[in-house]
């Protein structure tokens, strides 16, 4: 009897998994996907949250800002047509720019009290907010087609990559924190890196381009010209525009540009390593990176750059400790290498890369 | 509410504020304040050492525990 009952019992496994067998591990996937799908929501919901209450507090706006920061978190840029390639950096940096100054007015306007640095720190704790708004949607989108068309294949894809997806999202949300109180976060050790090259020996300083500035130093008789965006607000610049006008009015006085920024480790190796190397050290949408390429190779300026790895996370989430002590190696490493490559009386650029927020002149 | 829960165990570790005097040049550390800012004159806390009132914040991050070899 009981082995007639194993028999049926195989017989049914051998004919039913076949048949049903995607079917349950499909439902085992969508169940997966929605639990996270729901911890994505409730992310989404904090940093939205609390992007409001730092309005709130902050901004001290007359009337309630949550339709506009809901209207902020959907607002979007469309790229330039790529189809005829000519010309497309300068319109993606129009749209960027204009974008960029679009957002920071409706920012400015809904926190009619904040201080400029803090328009710019509340700016980018909008776009934290828009920017997990936007992840939260994308897999909600996969999640409602993978179980509306019963595509494994489309849910499988998804699910692969939800637990790096996860990982940005608690990303967003210690980086909602950072920015609602202001500290200095990884992507700025290489603003922080020149701000202590600069501290206590500037001879002048003016702005070059929007947000962005020059700190003229002296090291052993050779000029240094610092660039940075302005802090201690939540601000990147445009160090490629202000590197940019620098050459142009330097001319051929220029021996050396160093680039310092932050930049993703792979998977084992430590936060904090420095690395060197030959290039332009700035991340992004490639604006910054073309322009200064360009402007050194008309006129043969070497490029040498510093990269501070650290994780996607490290990058927007309140500094460490051995990100921030790299910045002193990579001081020592900065000055090393002006003295070795510029002459006595030569001139060198030195620009450091990364996100101000918490990081004052 | 559960967000909540997880949030408390996820806490992040707040940051340290490193303050050096401009007198005598003692460095302390204090948790970070909002409106704390890398190069920040600071002229309402007193030095530890000499009791003066001008501090400069030197550097503000987050402490991480030692590995043990």
């Amino acid at each position: 009897m009981i082995i007639a009952l194993v028999w049926l019992f195989m017989i049914m496994i051998f004919f039913i998994y076949p048949t049903f067998g995607q079917r349950m591990q499909l439902s085992y996937m969508l169940r997966d996907l929605e639990k996270k799908l729901n911890r994505l929501k409730l992310i989404r919901d904090d940093i939205r949250q609390r992007t409001i209450d730092t309005i709130k507090n902050i901004g001290k706006p007359e009337q309630d800002p949550t339709p506009e920061i809901d209207r902020l978190n959907e607002f979007f840029l469309i790229p330039p047509e790529s189809m005829d390639p000519y010309g497309i950096v300068y319109k993606l940096e129009h749209i960027l720019e204009t974008h960029e100054s679009v957002f920071e007015e409706d920012v400015r306007k809904i926190a009619p009290h904040a201080e400029e640095h803090q328009v710019k720190t509340l700016t980018n704790l909008v776009e934290i907010s828009r920017g997990i708004n936007t992840l939260y949607r994308i897999v909600r989108h996969f999640y409602l087609l993978g179980k509306k068309t019963s595509n494994i294949y489309l849910v499988l894809q998804i699910q692969m990559i939800m637990p790096q997806l996860m990982e940005i999202a608690e990303a967003y949300r210690q980086a909602s924190i950072a920015f609602s109180e202001g500290q200095p976060i990884g992507d700025g050790v290489g603003v922080l890196v020149a701000a202590k090259l600069v501290n206590g020996n500037e001879k002048r300083r003016y702005e070059i381009a929007k947000d962005t500035i020059v700190q003229e130093i002296e090291i052993e008789s050779r000029r240094v010209l610092v660039v940075r965006a302005m802090g201690p607000g939540g601000n990147v610049g445009r160090p490629g525009e202000g590197v940019k006008r620098l050459v142009e009015q330097e001319k051929d006085n220029l021996k050396l540009i160093v680039t310092i920024d932050a930049g993703l480790k792979l998977e084992g190796e430590e936060s904090g390593k420095i690395v060197e190397g030959i290039g332009v050290a700035i991340g992004g949408p490639g604006i910054d990176k073309y322009k200064i390429e360009e402007i050194a190779k008309q006129h043969g300026i070497p490029l040498y750059a510093f990269v501070i790895f650290e994780s996607i996370g490290e990058a927007i989430t309140p500094m460490k400790e051995s990100i921030a002590k790299a910045a002193d190696s990579v001081l020592q490493k900065v000055r090393k290498l002006l003295l070795e490559k510029v002459e006595e009386g030569g001139t060198a650029i030195v620009a450091g890369i990364g996100n101000t927020v918490g990081i004052g002149v | 509410m559960a967000l909540r829960k997880r949030e408390n165990a996820l806490k992040p570790t707040p940051p340290l504020t490193f303050l050096k005097c401009s007198e005598c040049g003692t460095d302390n550390s204090r948790p970070f304040k909002q409106n704390d800012y890398v190069f920040k004159v600071i002229e309402d806390e007193k030095c530890p050492k000499c009791g003066s009132t001008r501090m400069v914040v030197v550097n503000i991050y987050v402490p991480e525990k030692k590995q043990e070899a």
